[in-house]
């Protein structure tokens, strides 16, 4: 069982992580979450969540590459842990436990 | 892609999302902005896209990201002296106390009024000097950062001190004026004094911070931040709420004066002509509110009136309140009346 209990936003997030495989940074994940489930997000609150995936340790960052239309600045990828693919798992078990508890009507 | 000259983000916003950013966040959080203000031209036209920009800028401004304001706030906190703290927040409770006294427990002050409004126009008045504030408070923060370049007369708050005093000595003017109107001559001729006491202190003070050397942290900002803003507040938020307080606090008293005159009404089978008929019979409640002076009481046909005046806050109006059991009330040149909490009561705003 997972330490930390995930708000919505939080698992679409570590959810999208997942997805990019390695390709996760501010702006690929805002896309991906507005293309995926059209609904606009700022950098703002993914930033935020980010930072608390982070402190919960179930993603880890690191400075990529620099390009021309980042003004030369260097972007931070990340990437889901172990503990982050558990939390993931266990609150789709948790949902999917809640979805086949819903009696079934004539 | 290619990215022109004029196509860059709006600069004003950038400034200051790298002012307030936090420095480990800045690079990665930079080049997201840029990136994503690039894409969303392609897609949605330039003008837009500074649009979004900007809004992106304002919606990073949140705890997770900030981190100069907060530095620079953690500086000022050490720096501060106990006893600075302490006067600042004691100036600042004298105020918002000042301001809620007329609408207290307590004996008649005709003071009260004068305190209170003098404290209000400073909420108002004292608005002007926020702005000041805010600049000095930034001067401050700066010299706090820890540049080393030497202290001129803007950097030492010598010039934010002189402007803030003329604009201070004018309002005083006003509030001495004022209280000459509201409560007379002599309230007026101590403000006075009191005014060029502090011009003649402040001086001295003044003349010091000219030749300041030491690079410690000036309160003063604060105080022209902060005691102007909570006075507003306080006048915006707090002085409905106690205005009515008061009101229902005299009212309270005031029933105990219907009892007295309904006893009277019984023993003597006449309403009594005047409060002062009670006084050897009955005991004759005050309104016991400090801005409301006494009881008036007055025959009206069958019945009688009990009235009191409750002094309204600067801008407002005087407000009577009344009872008659009959709900015949009748007080002339109002433009707005409203029943009490209690009933036979009503209240009524003059111009």
């Amino acid at each position: 069982m997972s330490l930390y209990h995930l708000g919505e936003f939080e698992e679409i997030v570590l959810l999208t992580i997942a997805i990019l495989n390695g390709e996760a940074y501010g702006v690929s994940i805002v896309e991906e979450i507005e293309n995926r489930l059209d609904r606009n997000v700022s950098l703002g609150a993914i930033q935020t969540v980010l930072k608390r995936l982070e402190d919960k340790k179930l993603v880890r960052s690191a400075f990529g590459e620099a390009t021309k239309i980042r003004g030369g600045k260097r972007k931070r990828y990340y990437t889901i842990t172990a503990e982050g693919q558990r939390t993931v798992k266990n609150t789709k078990d948790q949902r999917l436990s809640l979805w086949n508890a819903i009696p079934k009507t004539a | 892609m290619k990215i022109e000259r004029n196509k860059k983000p709006p600069r004003i916003p950038l400034a200051f999302f790298r002012w307030y950013c936090h420095p480990d966040l800045r690079e990665e959080l930079e080049g997201d902005l840029f990136e994503r203000y690039y894409k969303q031209i392609d897609k949605f036209g330039l003008s837009k896209a500074r649009m979004l920009f900007i809004r992106e800028v304002i919606l990073l401004f949140r705890p997770a990201i900030i981190g100069n304001v907060f530095q620079l706030t953690r500086k000022i906190v050490p720096d501060m002296k106990k006893l600075q703290w302490l006067k600042l927040i004691a100036l600042n409770l004298l105020i918002i106390v000042c301001m809620i006294l007329p609408f207290l427990p307590g004996p008649y002050d005709k003071l009260s009024y004068g305190l209170s409004g003098a404290a209000q126009l400073t909420g108002f008045a004292g608005l002007l000097l926020v702005p000041i504030g805010v600049l000095w408070l930034i001067q401050e923060i700066k010299k706090l950062a820890g540049n080393n370049r030497p202290l001129n007369n803007w950097s030492n708050g010598y010039y934010f001190a002189i402007t803030a005093i003329c604009i201070c000595t004018f309002i005083s003017l006003v509030l001495v004026l004022m209280l000459l109107v509201v409560v007379g001559l002599s309230a007026a001729a101590i403000g006075l004094a009191i005014i060029i006491f502090t011009i003649y202190k402040l001086s001295f003070i003044i003349s010091n911070l000219k030749q300041r050397e030491s690079k410690s942290f000036n309160a003063a900002p604060l105080y022209l931040l902060s005691t102007p803003i909570i006075a507003f507040a306080v006048y915006t938020f707090l002085l409905g709420p106690v205005s009515n307080y008061g009101r229902s606090y005299a009212i309270k008293q005031g029933e105990k004066l219907v009892d007295a005159i309904e006893s009277y009404y019984t023993r003597q089978g006449i309403y009594p002509e005047s409060i002062e008929s009670l006084y050897y019979h009955y005991p004759v409640p005050k309104p016991s509110v400090i801005g409301i002076d006494e009881f008036r009481y007055e025959r009206n046909g069958n019945a009688y009136n009990i009235s009191f005046i409750q002094w309204q806050h600067v801008g407002a109006t005087e407000e009577i309140v009344m009872y008659n059991k009959n709900d015949e009330h009748n007080v002339k040149g109002h433009f707005a009346s409203y029943n009490a909490d209690q009933p036979h009561w009503r209240y009524y705003w003059l111009d």
